[in-house]
């Protein structure tokens, strides 16, 4: 009797109901999502922020230890190409010569184009109070403070005395305006006695050194010597930040890394790196297992339905899978951009445009691919085992689960 | 001597609640020829739930056995259940069941995908079964948009999809209003009739007394007695002042 229902006609139905239209489970699952639109973007959002949390600490992780290293790269590389220089060029003059262009670099420093535009402004200034005050009036001003600032062997009494005369002339003259020309005559001559003169001295002296050594090659020096310098800085400056976060020199994760050396993109997590991320991993199973169990769940009776349709367990396991594909590529997308971003925003406002400067492309490439990876293999993997488990339920019991 | 469409021999069903064991059907026996319209009927607790899932090849007896077309259900390996709950048996449940993210019409052909239908054979197939039901012009609407009394109209009318030479119907009439619920019920009279399609009903309703061909009754899951209605006179009140 069995095979009077089951002939062969019959199993080769069964077979072909076997290979159920794929296209057909694709359109129930994305119809399912459409029609459910609000339930699935919550699932979706739990996907969203684990995976963000997981990007964000991936790539953060690897901007720090690009920072890291990267200033320090760049700086080991030009303190070997100046050492090279030097040795070339002979030792002791091209010490001299950097030297010479590290103490004028400090000089210059402070000015924007120079000490000597710097006076140049200052006077421009005092001349628009020379006309003020009247040419004749300033100019004594001018003598008379100078020769006071210039009084250190004069006796109490003469030092008094030209004070009271200054003091006289302000007062004649109105004394703000005084007071003004009298400070920045002061600081005109302390220019013109410091900077402008240690200025035009060290000049002189590296122009000499040049000439000595070769000028191409003694600009090169130059050159590199102020690179050196302005990367050590940048460097140093980098370093009291990460160490503010506690992700500079760790010499005390050294005993967790193995002897070989690591290389390539894993190269720069140690091994604090790893405890977060694993942290970061099962913060994103749990929510995503939560999710999609939830999402399960809530459909027991449905699958109960179909299965009374005849629909076969391996039917039912494609349409959660096929949804949760979706919603993990979905949401992983969406978490990966979201913690990429954050992360690459951080970085910037604490180190400035720095970050772009050193930003480990390969890394983070590397960091997306992972994530991308991790988020969808989880979706699937936390959406199938409720999905069988409510497949091989009997109907029955499918059916009176509470809705 | 018609051929037998169910047949139930000896089914028992315990079920096993932490200690306690539940018998929910102790030993039944009985059989349905082709083309009747069977109601089963019994207080709660009878076990007419638990031996419609039996017959409905949804779940299995402890003990006995259950033949659909003579063909022992308990023998059937999943993929052939699933054949034969897509082929040979319609359902309908009190509570609808329809597929809430789909149209009455992908509802009514979503059966049809399951046995091989192309999606064209299967919309107009769909399109005329709705219009035997009187949903003609509902094809697009999704479940919240049809009342309850539509909403199982959608089910008789997929529980019909593959041509099933049996319907179970579950309590069909049990969340609908008297009105609605009579309308259902001459429905199913309508399709056992015109297409000889075998009707079993669990049921609650003493309307469905009427247009059944037996009343199988049970009581603490044994048979108490089965009536066959042409023996019985039925005369029954109804609500708008129509005697039956």
């Amino acid at each position: 009797m069995v095979d009077e229902m089951f002939d062969r006609d019959t199993q080769q139905k069964i077979g072909k109901q076997i290979v159920l239209p794929m296209r057909r489970a694709i359109e129930i699952s994305l119809q399912s999502m459409k029609v459910r639109f609000w339930r699935s973007m919550i699932t979706v959002s739990s996907i969203i922020l684990a995976i963000a949390f997981l990007s964000f600490v991936l790539i953060n992780t690897a901007i720090l230890r690009a920072l890291k290293g990267g200033p320090a790269a760049v700086v080991d590389v030009l303190e070997i190409q100046v050492d090279a220089l030097k040795e070339d060029l002979g030792v002791e003059p091209a010490g001299e010569l950097e030297t010479l262009t590290l103490k004028l670099r400090s000089v210059l420093r402070p000015f924007k184009d120079g000490p000597e535009r710097a006076a140049e402004d200052l006077n421009a200034k005092m001349e628009v109070l020379r006309q003020k005050l009247g040419a004749e009036g300033a100019e004594k001003l001018e003598t008379f403070t100078l020769e006071l600032a210039a009084l250190k062997q004069a006796s109490e009494e003469e030092i008094e005395e030209l004070k009271a005369k200054v003091e006289a002339l302000k007062q004649e003259l109105g004394s703000r305006a005084a007071g003004e020309l009298e400070a920045l005559t002061l600081e005109l001559a302390a220019l013109k006695d410091g900077p402008v003169k240690a200025a035009k001295d060290l000049e002189a002296k590296v122009e000499t050194l040049k000439q000595e050594l070769g000028a191409e090659r003694g600009n090169e020096l130059q050159t590199l010597v102020i690179e050196l310098a302005e990367e050590t800085a940048l460097r140093d400056r980098i370093e009291v930040v990460l160490r503010g976060e506690g992700a500079g020199d760790e010499d005390k994760g050294a005993m967790f890394e193995p002897a070989k050396k690591k290389t390539g993109f894993l190269a720069e997590f140690k091994a604090k790196d790893y405890w977060l991320i694993t942290l970061a991993l099962v913060v994103c199973f749990v929510g995503i297992v939560n999710a999609m169990l939830m999402s399960v769940t809530e459909r027991f009776r449905e699958i109960g339905t179909m299965k009374c349709l005849g629909a076969l367990d391996s039917f039912i396991v494609k349409l959660f899978v096929l949804e949760s594909v979706f919603q993990g590529a979905l949401g992983t997308f969406i978490g990966i951009s979201l913690g990429a971003l954050l992360a690459v925003l951080r970085a910037w406002s604490s180190y400035g445009n720095v970050t772009f400067r050193f930003f480990p492309w390969l890394g983070f490439l590397a960091c997306v691919g992972v994530a991308q990876g991790i988020g969808t293999f989880l979706t699937v993997v936390a959406a199938t085992f409720p999905a069988r488990a409510a497949a091989r339920m009997q109907p029955v019991d499918a059916l009176r689960a509470d809705q | 001597m018609k051929q037998s469409i169910v047949r139930t021999r000896g089914v028992t069903k315990v079920y096993k609640m932490g200690t306690v064991e539940v018998h929910a059907l102790r030993g039944i026996d009985f059989e349905i020829a082709t083309g009747e319209y069977v109601s089963i009927m019994g207080p709660s607790g009878s076990g007419k739930s638990t031996i419609f899932n039996m017959i409905g090849a949804l779940d299995k007896p402890t003990a006995g056995k259950v033949y659909i077309e003579e063909v022992d259900v308990a023998q059937l390996d999943a993929r052939e259940l699933a054949w034969l709950r897509c082929r040979k048996i319609g359902y309908i449940f009190q509570t609808f069941n329809i597929i809430p993210v789909m149209t009455a019409l992908e509802n009514v052909t979503l059966p049809m995908t399951f046995a091989g239908l192309t999606s064209d054979e299967a919309r107009d197939k769909g399109a005329v079964l709705l219009d035997l039901v009187g949903l003609g012009d509902r094809l697009d609407h999704k479940p919240f948009e049809l009342s309850g009394g539509q909403q199982q109209r959608v089910a008789v009318a997929r529980a019909l999809a593959n041509d099933p030479t049996l319907i179970l119907a579950d309590e069909p009439t049990g969340n609908l209003d008297l009105k609605t619920g009579r309308e259902i019920i001459d429905l199913l009279k309508q399709l056992n009739e015109t297409r000889g399609v075998t009707i079993i009903s669990n049921t609650h309703d003493h309307k469905m007394v009427s247009v059944s061909d037996r009343i199988v009754r049970l009581q603490d899951g044994q048979i108490e007695r089965i009536e066959d209605t042409s023996n019985l006179d039925i005369t029954l009140g109804s609500i708008d002042g129509e005697t039956e």
